[in-house]
């Protein structure tokens, strides 16, 4: 006797394409802005970091310096301790500058600066987070802001979904926070998790503008290679090119400390 | 900035003491020339060695040349000279903090403004002879130490400098090294010259730190020239004193002996109040680094009835006891300082010693809108009296305000105001980076008030000042 055709696996087949041509050619896993800063939050990262830093900064015309520096950081992405020391060694006449972030015993960060040229290490008030980070469109804030702990500091909206998906994320500052910025615009590949591009807002103007343009895989973690920040008003630009990391290597406590800072 | 009224005062005119007092005199400059070289090269060659002697040994050689044009008011060039400094630091070990680090510094400078004019002769006013101009030629040691890590403690043994107190327009407690204050009213981180000194830092438990520093040989400060200090007139000897003239100068410097090694220490603590707090306190026992000049009588030797005036420069034995911090307050950082000065001479009834003083300064400082920085401190000056007269007291406030457009231009603006005479300066700066290592350098500095007045004093030494370093 003949065998009776099933349409069935056809009749699936036919409904999973044409679910497929009616939604976006992508599938997002996070559906707010909350929810992906808190995947960004809840990767793994590193405990310990020593990368070589190569900052090159380029005024509107074109005129360019370059500072070499050695960081040490200890505690990961959004840690409340994270512990972050930058010393300069080159050129000569900035070699054995410093600044150190460390978390204070009664919370919140304290910041120290070391200038060889006074041979004294200064303490940076919280007015000066938002200084240049030794004459570059970096300030304090934003250098901390890289390792430092934000959380709780902004409200995250999901301005839009782009291909890829790339999440394009609005954090706006609480009241109380401590950011002299108002409003930050994250763009977020979801592949990475990483923002690759953050707009800063000050007095409703946009007031710099920071890219990820390179990143490298290492010891099973994503890491910028390359951090550009662009003060719009002045033209100029920082480039941050980090180089030979050192991942989850033993840094003793009293690497974070006044006497390895003045070293 | 640095406002030294010490530097000034070791100008003045004191009264004929008792008698001629014993003290060695400085060698010349071509002895100290020779020695200074002799130390370098032995170091630096030492230190060249050093790497091919073991893998965990690291060299680094590096350098300053620089060079530097001022005038003043009246048209004369104040400075005119180059420089050129160099500077090696190695490690050895590995790791953190590695077994052993080591620095030395040096460098050799030809001014070519300070053999300017007439040469030559004997000099025959009292402010040359006290104040001598400086040779053109000069060649220095600076910084030459190796430290050695043990555990949390750190010991350094050679020619350092010791920077101690948080405020900068007064510094009170920094009395450990001489400085060079040829140029008074340079930043005081300018004119620290090395000393040689044994140093012991310890990082204690709860963010206590301990500094411990013995300083075994006594070394003055550079002073300023004629040109800064007040004039000086020698007392009225009576005729029968027979005075022929002025000897040359007797510079009565502590001898090196046991009994004069210089002691300090300072207790820091790292305090969780306002936003944190570093809190020190300081106690010195050793000598003002700048002297006390007197004249004394000299009977000339065979010859009776005949003397000679004899200038004396003595430094004071003093103990130092004193108390700074600088605290984080919101978006201010509050820093102060005060130090007592104890002589021995609390009476005031010795004219060739100073009296017991006191000097203290308070300022806050904050990031203003557009990068700016703004610093104001007030000082307060009280010096005892000598008996049968009054205090010597002195107040004034310091603005100071810093502000760096780009990565390239630094302009900084000071002010001085003496509240007691109403004297004062004023002191704009610009340094500006060519390129990596290269900066081009204007200062000047404007004195005003009234003659005799602090400042007023020097509004002839007003003058602006051109330089360009180049660091590799």
């Amino acid at each position: 006797m003949r065998k009776p055709v099933s349409y069935r696996p056809l009749i699936v087949l036919l409904a999973l394409l044409l679910a497929a041509l009616a939604s976006p050619a992508f599938a997002q896993r996070f559906a707010t802005g909350q929810e992906v800063m808190d995947a960004i939050a809840d990767q793994p990262a590193p405990e310990t970091t020593v990368a070589t830093l190569t900052m090159t900064i380029t005024a509107a015309s074109g005129h360019s310096l370059t500072r070499e520096m050695q960081i040490w950081t200890a505690g990961g992405q959004g840690d409340a301790d994270a512990n972050q020391l930058i010393k300069f060694t080159a050129p000569a006449d900035v070699r054995g500058s410093g600044f150190m972030s460390v978390a204070a015993a009664g919370g919140g960060t304290e910041s120290f600066i070391y200038l060889p040229a006074l041979d004294r290490v200064r303490r940076v008030a919280g007015g000066q987070t938002q200084d240049a980070f030794f004459g570059s469109d970096f300030s304090y804030e934003d250098i901390t802001g890289l390792t430092g702990d934000i959380e709780g500091d902004f409200e995250y909206t999901l301005l839009e979904v782009q291909d890829g998906p790339t999440y394009v994320i609005e954090a706006v500052a609480t009241a109380g926070a401590d950011s002299s910025y108002e409003r930050l615009v994250y763009t977020i590949p979801e592949e990475l998790l990483l923002p690759t591009r953050i707009e800063f807002f000050r007095d409703g103007e946009l007031f710099k503008v920071m890219t990820i343009s390179g990143t490298v895989e290492q010891d099973g973690f994503t890491l910028p290679t390359e951090i550009r920040m662009e003060t719009i008003a002045a033209g100029s630009v920082t480039t941050i090119a980090q180089a030979n990391f050192e991942l989850d290597t033993e840094i003793p406590d009293d690497v974070f400390t006044e006497r390895f800072l003045r070293r | 900035m640095t406002y030294s009224r010490n530097a000034s005062s070791a100008g003045k005119t004191e009264p004929v003491a008792g008698s001629a007092l014993a003290g060695g005199v400085a060698r010349g400059p071509a002895a100290t020339a020779r020695t200074t070289l002799l130390a370098i090269g032995l170091v630096l060659a030492l230190a060249s060695l050093a790497p091919t002697a073991s893998a965990q040994v690291s060299f680094d050689l590096g350098g300053v040349l620089s060079t530097q044009l001022g005038v003043d008011v009246g048209g004369e060039f104040t400075v005119a000279e180059v420089c050129a400094e160099l500077e090696g630091r190695g490690e050895v070990g590995s790791g953190f903090f590695p077994d052993a680090v080591f620095l030395v510094e040096g460098g050799a400078c030809y001014d070519a403004a300070a053999q300017a004019g007439p040469q030559g002769g004997i000099p025959t006013d009292v402010l040359d002879l006290l104040y001598p101009a400086p040779e053109p030629f000069s060649v220095w040691l600076g910084e030459a130490y190796a430290t050695v890590y043990l555990g949390n403690a750190e010991l350094s043994v050679g020619r350092q400098t010791v920077s101690w107190g948080s405020a900068d327009a007064l510094a009170p407690l920094d009395v450990v090294n001489p400085h060079d204050l040829s140029y008074p009213v340079a930043q005081p981180s300018d004119t620290r010259l090395a000393t040689l000194m044994a140093r012991l830092r310890i990082d204690a438990p709860e963010g206590i730190g301990l500094d411990v520093v013995v300083v075994p040989v006594f070394e003055p400060s550079v002073l300023p020239g004629a040109e800064w200090q007040p004039d000086v007139t020698l007392p009225a000897f009576p005729p029968e004193a027979g005075v022929i003239g002025l000897a040359p100068v007797l510079d009565d410097r502590p001898e090196a002996a046991l009994t004069n090694v210089q002691f300090g220490v300072r207790a820091t603590f790292d305090l969780d109040v306002f936003d944190g707090t570093d809190a020190s306190v300081t106690y010195f026992r050793g000598f003002d680094k700048l002297p006390t000049a007197s004249f004394t009588l000299v009977p000339v030797p065979g010859v009776a009835g005949v003397t000679y005036v004899q200038p004396v420069l003595s430094y004071d034995r003093i103990q130092v006891l004193g108390f700074d911090f600088s605290s984080v307050i919101g978006s201010f950082v509050v820093r102060g300082d005060a130090a007592y000065t104890f002589t021995e001479d609390p009476g005031g009834v010795d004219p060739t010693v100073g009296n017991h003083s006191l000097a203290a300064v308070l300022g806050a400082e904050r990031s203003l809108p557009g990068g700016a920085y703004l610093t104001g401190q007030v000082t307060f000056e009280r010096t005892a009296p000598d008996a049968g007269a009054d205090a010597v007291v002195d107040v004034a406030s310091i603005i100071a305000l810093r502000l760096e457009p780009d990565a390239r231009l630094t302009i900084q603006t000071a002010w001085l105001h003496d509240y007691t005479d109403g004297s004062g300066l004023v002191q704009p700066s610009l340094s500006y980076a060519l390129a990596d290592g290269v900066t081009a350098t204007f200062d000047g500095t404007v004195f005003y008030g009234r003659t005799g007045s602090r400042y007023g004093e020097w509004s002839d030494n007003s003058n602006l000042r051109v330089g360009v370093a180049y660091a590799f």
